[in-house]
Order: structure tokens, then sequence, then C-alpha cells
């Protein structure tokens, strides 16, 4: 096999080859720390994905993730709480919320310039969001949170364990990373790339900047949105200091260190950070600096993201085999 | 086909169009030319609706289309290339291509992600009408490369497959040849010719008058957004309004005393700036210098010297290389061989800032002012690197003397000033650096002719107080009537050197900027 197949290989089915290593551990591992720890991770893959789409692809740096993957969780967590409605239901209308959402802050969004007034604009929602979570009590109980989100249930059958919790989180993981793959490889994925690469050209060929912009918007505030319902129903518990800006800045940080415009990368970047922390606590209190330290040297030292540490490796090992074959 | 009806376009202050016609019939191979900053990009963004006109209305294939937004034109039938190359740089070749294709088709997030077998079909087409533009062009063996890794001529290819992917009855080429080679400007004739046979209506502009004569049935030319003449390359090369336009008008050459009287003025002050040596030693000397933009050669064996305090203007059309020659100079730009020796001392490939400190000051194309700083704190910019208090206040007198309008705006911000106090200013903060030599570029640029003889005989009179002048200019009238001596640049190669006088009488002047 030639060099350039197997690193199409590697980056055409990559995704689903991390995402099988993933699933096999619960088998092997029977810690049920490992798994609440992937779950989460899982969780973050959905939420990077949907990051991917808007910044990776279309350019547009957003820093409100998490104003959408808790208007997720509220929503969700409200409708069945409160009205007793299924999570099978609840989970697509929590997405449909968020996307209206996406659409009220994408429009406005066009009109400034992008780049630093979009990150603002884009903060001001989510902090706009964490203060009804905490000042609407009526609707959101406030900063006590909503308590007793029901567990999800299958054909009467309820999940409870956490290996079924993980199996179900990454039903949907799977399912994110095929719809990622296809908008990206469509003619949307590239009308979003021609937005990013040069607006003046993508007009001149006939892209309607503000559909595009708002589309991918739209699109990542859905997938932010069932990101946050899934896990309303898998904590059972949600409050409003989960949603701060810290996370906003997460989720960026897994598309950019995992690898950006990619969706391996964005798979290793929202795995990776979710299982980093848990590894570091090793340092106790200096838990913090050295996960800091690991980011900027990690943006200093990998550019391209940690895939482009296995695409070199590819390369690297590739070309020592190629010399060894042709060598007498 | 196409109409556009009396449509000014004005910006703050400055009509960059005005009152300008122009119809263009199906069919046709229409040239746009003009000198540097006379709005032809601009009349391009009008059509294609990138700027709003002012007033008055463009209608393409009867229907108005003034006011649509850039992605309407486009998808009404219109399609254009840029004057910068625009592409899709990450991309592969076939998928900038691709993009544009697919520019009738729907996005319909469904279908398009769970690929139905009806968008399976649709996105096969456009895979193929992508495939044949780029056979079109001839770069298909270049498909899955990524775009920015084409040279230089093959990007402007895949800028045309592009627009053509998009199916347009109406393309407009903004300098399609610049930075080519002759050979390749070849192809890109023929190129244009198949395009236009195979039945797309074709507006181009261009400054090398070769190829508009090659390929054009008629000609329009404006000049400071006035539509100054219309007809065939012929008539159009040959037509007094055109020539004076590039070659600028008679007014400093007529009235000379205007000139003389300011520089008498500052004749009283003499020697500020720099003391008048005896004997005149060489401040500046270039020896076969070629420079490169990525593999275009746009200075060819280029050796000339300066001596001190004396006034030389190299003279060219657009793209003649008259910018890369001071880039070169002042050290943004590495030649790839060939010396440049400043007072006595090597600088070839030395750092900009350390050229500058040594009093060799480059006055950029574009004045390059800072808008937001009254034109006191500009001016003391250009003293940043100077110590001496008492100097640098008594060189500020000094440039008030030669430039009273400036003291008149002394704390009025850089921005609100107009061009021609813009481009005095530039001027102004330049000598503020006690230059040695000082190396001008285009100073008469988007200027009025009144202006352009205000702004020169001030360059005169700076010459006058001693200042060492390289002048690049398109405008030869105007350079050769203040200047000593004058050099005419022509695709990169000096081709007439002379005193100004001589120079401006040789016919070889006008085929540098119009042709043969």
């Amino acid at each position: 096999m030639t060099l350039k197949a197997t690193h199409a290989l590697y980056t055409n089915y990559c995704s689903y080859c991390f995402l099988a290593v993933i699933m096999v551990v619960p088998l092997v591992f029977t810690n049920p720390y490992f798994s609440h720890i992937l779950i989460l991770g899982g969780i973050y893959i959905i939420l990077a994905l949907g990051q991917n789409i808007v910044t990776g692809y279309c350019g547009q740096i957003h820093l409100g993730m998490a104003g959408f993957y808790a208007i997720g969780s509220y929503t969700s967590a409200i409708l069945c709480t409160r009205l007793g409605v299924s999570f099978w239901l609840a989970l697509p209308l929590s997405a449909a919320a968020a996307a209206i959402a996406g659409i009220v802050v994408g429009l406005p969004a066009l009109k400034v310039r992008g780049g630093v007034y979009l990150v603002l604009v884009t903060v001001s929602f989510a902090g706009i969001i964490q203060v009804i979570l905490n000042q609407w009590v009526s609707l959101t109980k406030g900063p006590m949170g909503i308590v007793g989100i029901p567990a999800p249930r299958i054909a009467g059958f309820e999940i409870s364990s956490l290996v079924q919790w993980f199996y179900l989180t990454y039903f949907f993981v799977v399912l994110v990373t095929l719809f990622s793959t296809r908008l990206v490889h469509s003619r949307i994925g590239r009308s979003f790339v021609a937005v990013r690469e040069s607006e003046t050209s993508a007009q001149s060929i006939g892209i309607n900047l503000a559909f595009y912009k708002v589309l991918a918007f739209l699109i990542s505030a859905a997938l932010a949105g069932l990101a946050g319902a899934i896990y309303a129903h898998y904590m059972t518990t949600i409050s409003p200091d989960v949603y701060g800006f810290n996370l906003s800045v997460l989720v960026l940080m897994m598309i950019v260190v995992g690898g950006i415009s990619s969706i391996p990368g964005s798979i290793l970047g929202g795995v990776t950070l979710a299982i980093v922390p848990e590894l570091l606590r090793a340092f106790g209190s200096f838990q913090m600096i050295v996960y800091g330290l690991g980011i900027i040297l990690s943006t200093i030292f990998l550019p391209s993201g940690l895939l482009a540490l296995g695409v070199n490796s590819i390369q690297f090992f590739g070309n020592k085999l190629s010399q060894k074959t042709s060598a007498p | 086909m196409l109409s556009v009806s009396s449509v000014t376009k004005k910006f703050g202050g400055l009509v960059a169009l005005n009152n300008v016609d122009l119809k263009v019939e199906q069919g046709e191979i229409r040239g746009l030319i003009g000198p540097n900053g006379s709005g032809k990009t601009t009349l391009f963004n009008v059509i294609t609706c990138y700027e709003q006109a002012t007033s008055g209305s463009v209608s393409f294939r009867g229907r108005d289309v003034t006011g649509c937004a850039p992605y309407q034109i486009s998808r009404a039938g219109v399609a254009r290339t840029f004057q910068h190359i625009e592409l899709f740089k990450g991309m592969t070749v076939l998928d900038n291509v691709l993009t544009a294709a697919q520019c009738h088709s729907k996005a319909r997030l469904g279908g398009v992600t769970f690929g139905f077998p009806l968008v399976r079909r649709e996105d096969a087409r456009l895979k193929d009408i992508a495939l044949q533009q780029l056979e079109f062009v001839g770069i298909a063996q270049y498909k899955e490369e990524p775009a920015h890794s084409l040279a230089y001529g093959l990007q402007r290819r895949l800028e045309i497959a592009r627009a053509l992917a998009t199916q347009p009855a109406l393309l407009l080429l903004d300098e399609p040849a610049a930075g080519m080679n002759p050979t390749e400007k070849q192809q890109l004739i023929q190129l244009i010719k198949r395009i236009s046979e195979s039945g797309i209506t074709v507006i181009i502009i261009e400054h090398d008058m070769r190829v508009v004569s090659d390929l054009v049935d008629r000609t329009t030319v404006l000049d400071s957004g006035v539509k100054i003449c219309e007809g065939t390359p012929a008539e159009v090369q040959n037509d007094a309004a055109v020539i004076a336009a590039y070659l600028g008008k008679d007014d400093l050459a007529t009235k000379p005393t205007g000139a003389v009287s300011i520089a008498g003025v500052v004749g009283d002050s003499k020697g500020p700036f720099s003391p008048s040596p005896q004997p005149r030693t060489c401040a500046l000397a270039l020896k076969l210098i070629n420079s490169f933009y990525g593999n275009v050669r746009v200075l060819k064996d280029i050796s000339f010297s300066l001596q001190e305090g004396e006034f030389v203007a190299v003279i060219g059309a657009n793209g003649a290389g008259k910018t890369t020659l001071l880039k070169t100079i002042s050290g943004m730009l590495a030649p790839r061989s060939g010396h440049v020796t400043y007072l006595g001392e090597e600088i070839t490939g030395m750092r900009s800032d350390r050229i500058v400190a040594r009093g060799l000051v480059y006055v950029p194309e574009g004045r390059g002012i800072f808008p937001a700083l009254t034109v006191l704190e500009n001016l003391m910019m250009g003293a940043f690197l100077r110590k001496n208090r008492t100097e640098i206040n008594h060189d500020l007198e000094k440039v008030f003397t030669i430039f009273p309008r400036l003291k008149e705006r002394i704390r009025q911000a850089g921005g609100s000033l107009s061009g021609g106090e813009q481009q005095m200013l530039a001027i102004g903060r330049a000598v503020m650096s006690k230059p040695k030599v000082l190396l001008l570029d285009e100073p008469s640029m988007g200027l009025s002719p009144k202006l352009v003889v205000e702004v020169l005989s001030t360059v005169k009179s700076l010459h006058g107080a001693g200042q060492t002048i390289l002048l690049v200019e398109q405008n030869a009238k105007a350079a050769l009537s203040v200047a000593e001596r004058g050099f005419v640049l022509e695709v990169g190669q000096l081709v007439l050197e002379g005193a100004a006088g001589e120079v401006l009488g040789d016919p070889s002047v006008k085929t540098a900027y119009l042709g043969g």
C-alpha cells in the first residue's frame, strides 16, 4: 500500500478506530470510575464535533457552547420532571430548542465583523443563559438545580448501570460522528470551508454567507443541545455552575488540542481533555498548573493537534519501511 | 447584455466612479483599461454588487440588479476573478471548482447528509462539470493537489475554472495576466478566446496592452473615475485623452514658473536637510539586480546609480516593476541576485529597519499614514529613531515651511485630510526621519491633476533644498518635468535613460505604456 493511501485510510477511518478502541474499554476494565470518565468523554466528543463544524470548518470563532449545552440540559430536565415527557421525545426537543437559540445568536452575530466581535457576542450569550438559570427560579429552580431527572427506558428496560450508560452515550457519539463526517464531505461542508477560506470568493461563486453561517451555528447548537440532554439524564441532577465560561473554553480547547478542522481530531481532543485532568490528579495541588502547561506546550509543539502526531508517525515509519524495502 | 447607466461611486470625499456608462453586447470581449486608481476594479465591484453604487443603476440581461447581494448576482450568471488571487487555499483544486459548480444546487441538510439517491446523482453531475472546467483550462492533472501548492500562473487558471463552473453568461476578469511570463500570457490569451467562443461574454481589466490588443473587440478607458474613451484598441492607443491619462498632462511643463517659485521660497533657507556636497558622490548604486515574486521574475538585471543631491525619476506603466524596485532597495524584498550599494556600503539583504536607520527612507505607495493620529503626531512618528529634541523641532519647522497646509491642520486627524494633503503628510513624515536618500513611490496616485502639480512641486522644492530623491511614477510627464534625470522601466527592464527632457520627448515612452 502506498504511503498516500495509508495516510488517507488513517484520516478517513481513524474516527471509527478511536471509537472502537474506547468502546472496548469497559469490557476490559471494570472500574466504574473509568466508565464514568469515558461517558463524560463521550459527551465532550459530541460538544467538540459541534464546535468543530462552526469553528473548524466554517471558521467562526465561537466561545458560547456552554450556553447551548445548558439549553439542552434544562429543556430535557424540565420536560421530563415537570411534564413527564419521555427521554426519547425530550432529546430531539432539546436539540431543537438549542438550534433555535443557535439561529437567534447566529443572526446578530452575522452583523458583527467576525473575529473578536463574534467571540464577545457568543461569550455574552452564554453568560446571559447562565444568569437566567440562576435567576428564573420558578422555571429552573435557580442555584439549587433540578434533581431527580429520570433515566431513559428502552422497551420498558431502564438504563441504570454505568456500562449501559456508556454504550447509550457512545451510540449517540457514533451517530453524531457519522452525521458530521457525511456533512463535511457534502456540498454544505464544502460551502462551510469556502466561507472560512475566503468570504470574498465564496460570494463570487454564489454562496450566501448569511445562510451558511447561520446553518453552521444551528447545527453546532443542536449538537450541544443533544449533548446537554444526555448529560442531564446521566447525572440525574443539574445546576447552573456546570455551564460556565470555563466549559466553553474547554470545548474550544478540545478541537485545538485534538486537531482543528478534523473529525478524528475532535474525537481525540474530547476524550483526551476528559481523561487528562484525572491522570494529573497525581500532581495534587499542582494539577491545574501541569494541565495548563500541557495545553500551552501542545499548542506550541503540535499546532495541528494530537492527530498530526499520528499522521506524522505514519509518514515517519512509512518512510523507514520504504527505505528498508528499497535497500538490497 | 450588461448595461451600466450613470453609475457614481463615492468613498467619503473621493469620487471613485463619476457618472460611468457601459454597455456590453452578448458575445463581446471588452477591455477595461486606465491608469492606477482610475476606478476599474471599483466598477467590477459595483457590477458584481460587492459595492453599492452611490447613484446610477446596473442591469444584466434586462433585469435591474442594483442592490442585489454578491451571491445573487453570481447565481444570475455573472462570474468574476480577483486582482489578488482569492482561492480557497486549503481545499484541493477539484474542491475549489466543485464548490462553485454547486452554486445552482439546493443545500438541504437531511438530503445532503444522508445521501439520498437524487442527491448522489446530482453530486456526480457536479463533479463532472468541475472536471470539465479543469480540463478546459488545462489543470486537470493537479485536481487532488491543495490549491495553494499550485504555481502562480496555474492559480490564475484555477480561479478562472472556478468562475466558469458557476456556468456564467458574463465573465469579469480582473488583471488575469498580472505576474505571468510572456509564454503564460500567450496561453492565457488562447484560453480567453476559447471562453469567448463557448458563448460567454467577457470583460477584462488588463494593463498589458499587448494582451488587450490581441483579445478585445472594443476597449473602454477610465481615468479618475470618468470614462474618457471607448473604441477599438488601435483607436484608443492614439486617442489624445488616453495618452494624456497614461503619461500625464502638460500642466507642469507649461507652467514651470509655479514650481520654480515655490522652490525659490525654500531656497532662501537652503540646506536644512543635508549640506549640498561638492563634488557629488555616489549615493545609491544598483548592480544587476534580479528580483522575484515566487517564480515570477519582476526585475531583470537592473543597474543604475544615483548621485548625492540628485533627483531621478523612474517611470513606467502599471506592473512594470516600479514598486518592486523600491522594495528591493529598501530591504523589504531580497533580490535573487545583484548588489545594492548605499553610500559606499553594501546593503543587499540587510533588514529594512537597519536601512532606514542609515538614512535611506521609503515613502510607500498609498501613503500609509496613521489615520487616527493627528498631523503633528504623524510627523513625530517619522522622528521615532531620533533623540535630539532641538534638531527635531528645527526640522519640524522646515517641514511646515515646505508644506504650509500641514501647519494649518496640525491638530487634525491624518485620516480626515484630503488625498493630496495625506501625500504631503507622508512625505513630511519621511523628511522628519532626516533621510539622506528619499524613495518616493507614486505620490501622484489617486490625485487630481491640480494636486499632482502641487505635490510634485513640493517634491521639487525638497530637492532644491539639497535632498537626494529617487521618484517612481506612472505619471511620466509630471515626474519628468520636475526630475533631473529619468529612466523608463518596461516589464522589469530599464529601456531608456537620459536627462528628463530627452526622455520625455522619446517616442519609446508611449510604447512602454500603450504598446506599439
